[in-house]
């Protein structure tokens, strides 16, 4: 029971993580690559015009193109997630955590995402994304 | 001393009306020079050019189309454009012709305090720009009925009002532009766009003013829905106004329509004479060619012209830009060729032809790059890609898009009225970028040797009509005859342009209540062996720097309403795309730069053929010998046949074969040769040539064609060596008289 809870824990928090930071392509709605949580933004942004604006058309579909691709890639990742936390077996917590520390050390320092909703440059780094 | 009575009369009774105040041209032509000009530009003031970072405003346009650099996105963080362009020439005049749907809306978006700044819609426009884009413009692509926001108020008064800013900013911009002086140096018009969307078909429209008469404000399909509402309403605040207002409305993208650009129906009835006469008066014009592709004919059965395949885009409404997997044809009424027929069938049946329709080319820029056409500078269309707002992508755009074309108009002077009524009256022509110049006239007693007339323009004007016209009253026994003059785009000396292949003329009428066509090779090389370098994108092969012909409709029937426009090809010259492989020098064989893929896409065209359109002519039968003709065929031959009336082009039985060929006057003639290695060897340089080989050859030959021809001297006859079936267009008689025309021989004349 304890060993599922702190594999289900270090799985949670390493499919977070890489919600946050690890850059996916946009895909259809823009060319880049953006932390999928970007994408679920952008969509729900998307639905509020849509609900306050009584917006129609293609709209609609934009919104389910950028919802659909973080559910998509949310999926994904959590699939990655799993797998990764079975293969380090008992170091799957600190596997995590030094995976999420290496992804967010360079997220946080280097332009690695190439985010398309930007106004003037689209390499950015985490805190541009999220700026 | 007939020719010179007609010549005055053609003089008197020709010209055009002043209505504004300015210095009179002192370069003036009566018969008639050829401008360039860009009637579809789009600025800041658009709401998607805006969402695609565009920071150019109408007077940077006009500025642009001048000659001035202007900086483009992406921007700095300084706000520096990081890219500079220039016109290689200027052009001659210009229309900014930005959307007036959201025209209010984007102003109060970027106006702080303004009602609606704080609002949802525009901070997310402002906050993330592309989004912002990607919501509004799916909106407005997309829905029948598209609603105003709701910080316009209930009945979007507030933003309609709000128009009148970027309304009043488009006319400023135009009149500080247009060169009112003796100089004539350049011409604006006040203009804008009407862009309905339903359900993503494109029935945009242009809306272009003579004058500074202008409405208050401009109509837009947020509250207008139909192109009907649209004449309606520029019926009551421009025409009727009382004023001296005048306008026209240039339709677009018929190929991104999904066939509801030009419908045959009213309110759900079949269109009806006054219906079509409304349409005749307010249309004139088609944009045949822009950056969203070309829209003159059909790829595939019935029609087997090869040269529809110029510059198709793959997909038939923009939503499906997006939505690869749900890809559609374009229906019916999705080119200007089944729309021109269209319009003979309505004049067959009721008597007034409601798409009479002269043809010009545009760019649709969304950057405010009026007239950037030449396929090395092309920068993208700025409303489709994401990064070019942040970044230079390696392509500036998806590789379906092109640069788009040019509209030549043959006027008496560079001034707005001498161009609008130019315009009016449809003698026009597009090209798909080069500076081509293409006469042509149309008449029942052109002769044979009109080509080597000294006044082929006066005899033209005097015994015939220009592109646009309907044919003059037919003689007893009259067959049409055309006068076709085209002179290649000299380019630069940097930049030369390319030499001409060949003309043809295509002609449609009606036969037994449906439309059909057929292309004919009128002069030129149909087996040219002119093609690309496309390491260098140097041109090789021979081609000719002037053609002219006199044709003559081996199959004419009187009886039937008809019409006739020319096209003439360019050579092969590299693509946009090739342009863009050769300078990056992309090895396919090595790894290829990201974003570059499609430099080893053997699906991506890397060459081209460009071209120009001319504004066809019109034959519209007299009612009585329509009358009894009719009656006569088809007593005769049984005409009701409806596997003949649906027989694709192909299967049309050959109209002129090996022994009509007199009826084909070919007058060919080599002025300049190319050495193979793209440097033209000119074995005659005329001053003519000296005159359009300066940058600014607007008028490349201004009067060219009329003075030009005088220099041409009868070339010794040369024996025919037509290679039969060799340009099969949509014809096999066309096929049977093709050949090498004078490519073989300079000089070579050809009358059979």
């Amino acid at each position: 029971m304890f060993q599922r809870r702190v594999r289900m824990s270090a799985r949670r928090l390493l499919w977070i993580g890489c919600l946050l930071a690890l850059p996916v392509p946009v895909l259809v709605v823009g060319q880049g690559h953006v932390p999928a949580l970007r994408l679920l933004f952008m969509g729900g942004v998307t639905m509020a015009v849509i609900l306050f604006e009584s917006a129609r058309g293609a709209a609609v579909l934009l919104a389910a193109f950028l919802i659909g691709q973080f559910a998509v890639y949310a999926g994904v990742l959590w699939l990655v997630a799993a797998v990764i936390t079975r293969l380090a077996g008992r170091w799957r917590v600190p596997a995590a955590i030094a995976i999420l520390v290496a992804l967010f050390a360079v997220a946080l320092t280097r332009p690695i995402y190439r985010c398309p909703f930007l106004p003037v440059v689209s390499r950015v780094s985490l805190l541009g994304v999220y700026r | 001393v007939r020719r010179a009575a007609l010549l005055v009369l053609f003089l008197l009774t020709t010209g055009f009306t002043r209505t504004e105040t300015r210095e009179p041209c002192t370069r003036t032509n009566p018969l008639r020079d050829p401008y360039f000009g860009d009637t579809h530009v789009h600025t800041a003031l658009s709401f998607d050019a805006a969402g695609q970072g565009t920071r150019n405003r109408p007077r940077d346009a006009y500025r642009f189309a001048r000659g001035e650099a202007l900086g483009v996105q992406p921007y700095d963080e300084a706000g520096v454009p990081r890219r500079t362009v220039r016109l290689r020439r200027p052009l001659d005049f210009a229309i900014v012709t930005d959307h007036a749907e959201l025209l209010g809306e984007t102003a109060l978006c970027a106006t702080p305090g303004s009602p609606g700044y704080d609002s949802l819609i525009c901070f997310i426009s402002r906050r993330w720009p592309w989004l912002g884009y990607l919501i509004v413009n799916s909106q407005m692509i997309d829905v029948r009925d598209p609603p105003r926001y709701s910080f316009c108020g209930p009945d979007g008064r507030v933003c309609a009002e709000a128009a009148a800013g970027p309304w009043g900013e488009i006319q400023d911009a135009a009149e500080e532009a247009y060169d009112r002086s003796a100089a004539c140096r350049f011409t604006s018009f006040v203009g804008f766009e009407w862009s309905g969307n339903p359900e993503s078909k494109m029935i945009h429209r242009n809306v272009v003013f003579r004058n500074t008469a202008v409405p208050r404000l401009p109509a837009n399909y947020i509250d207008d829905h139909t192109a009907e509402r649209l004449w309606q309403r520029l019926g009551s605040e421009c025409l009727d106004a009382g004023n001296g207002c005048d306008v026209f409305t240039i339709p677009h993208n018929p190929n991104l329509s999904g066939g509801l650009l030009f419908t045959t129906e009213t309110n759900g009835h079949p269109i009806g004479r006054a219906d079509a006469e409304l349409r005749g008066k307010m249309e004139v014009l088609l944009e045949i060619t822009q950056h969203k592709g070309d829209s003159e004919c059909r790829l595939g059965a019935p029609v087997t012209d090869e040269l529809c395949g110029f510059e198709k885009l793959p997909f038939a409404r923009m939503r499906e830009q997006a939505t690869f997997w749900s890809r559609t044809d374009p229906p019916p009424m999705s080119y200007a060729r089944e729309i021109l027929g269209a319009g003979l069938e309505q004049a067959s049946r009721i008597g007034a032809n409601p798409f009479k329709l002269g043809l010009i080319g545009a760019t649709d820029t969304h950057l405010g790059t009026a007239g950037m056409v030449d396929e090395d500078q092309f920068i993208g269309h700025a409303a489709g890609i994401s990064t070019s707002r942040t970044e230079v992508p390696p392509m500036p755009d998806s590789v379906v898009m092109n640069p788009g074309g040019l509209a030549g108009v043959w006027a008496e002077e560079n001034s707005r009225d001498a161009l609008f009524e130019a315009m009016r009256r449809r003698e026009a022509f597009g090209t798909s970028g080069p500076r081509i110049v293409v006469r042509f006239f149309g008449g029942w007693d052109l002769p044979a040797g009109l080509c080597d007339a000294p006044d082929l323009v006066a005899q033209g004007y005097a015994r015939g009509v220009p592109m646009g016209a309907d044919m003059p009253e037919r003689p007893d026994g009259g067959t049409p005859t055309f006068a076709v003059w085209a002179a290649q785009d000299p380019g630069t000396a940097e930049h030369p342009g390319t030499p001409l292949q060949r003309i043809q003329i295509i002609k449609e009428w009606v036969e037994n209540g449906a439309a059909r066509e057929q292309v004919f090779a009128v002069t030129g090389d149909t087996a040219s062996d002119a093609r690309v370098d496309l390491k260098t994108c140097r041109p090789e092969g021979r081609g000719h720097d002037t053609l002219c012909d006199v044709w003559r409709d081996p199959a004419f029937d009187p009886s039937t309403h008809a019409l006739y426009y020319a096209r003439v090809v360019e050579n092969p010259s590299c693509r946009w795309t090739g342009w863009v492989c050769s300078t990056r020098r992309v090895d396919c064989a090595a790894s290829v730069p990201s974003g570059l893929e499609a430099c080893c896409d053997d699906t991506v065209p890397k060459t081209l053929q460009e071209r120009a359109w001319t504004s066809p002519i019109w034959y519209v039968p007299q009612p009585a010998a329509s009358r009894s003709a009719t009656s006569a065929s088809s007593a005769t031959s049984g005409t009701t046949s409806p596997e003949r009336t649906n027989a694709s082009i192909s299967s049309i039985p050959p109209i002129a074969d090996a022994d009509q060929r007199p009826h084909v006057l070919r007058r060919t003639r080599l002025v300049a040769r190319h050495d193979g290695r793209g440097r033209r060897s000119a074995l005659r340089p005329s001053p003519r040539q000296a005159v359009a080989r300066r940058p600014r050859s607007p008028a490349v030959a201004a009067s060219a064609t009329g003075s030009v021809a005088a220099r041409w001297h009868t070339p010794p006859a040369a024996p025919d060596r037509s290679p039969p079936g060799v340009a099969r267009a949509a014809s096999r008689s066309s096929a049977g008289r093709s050949g090498r025309g004078g490519a073989l021989h300079p000089r070579s004349r050809r009358v059979r």
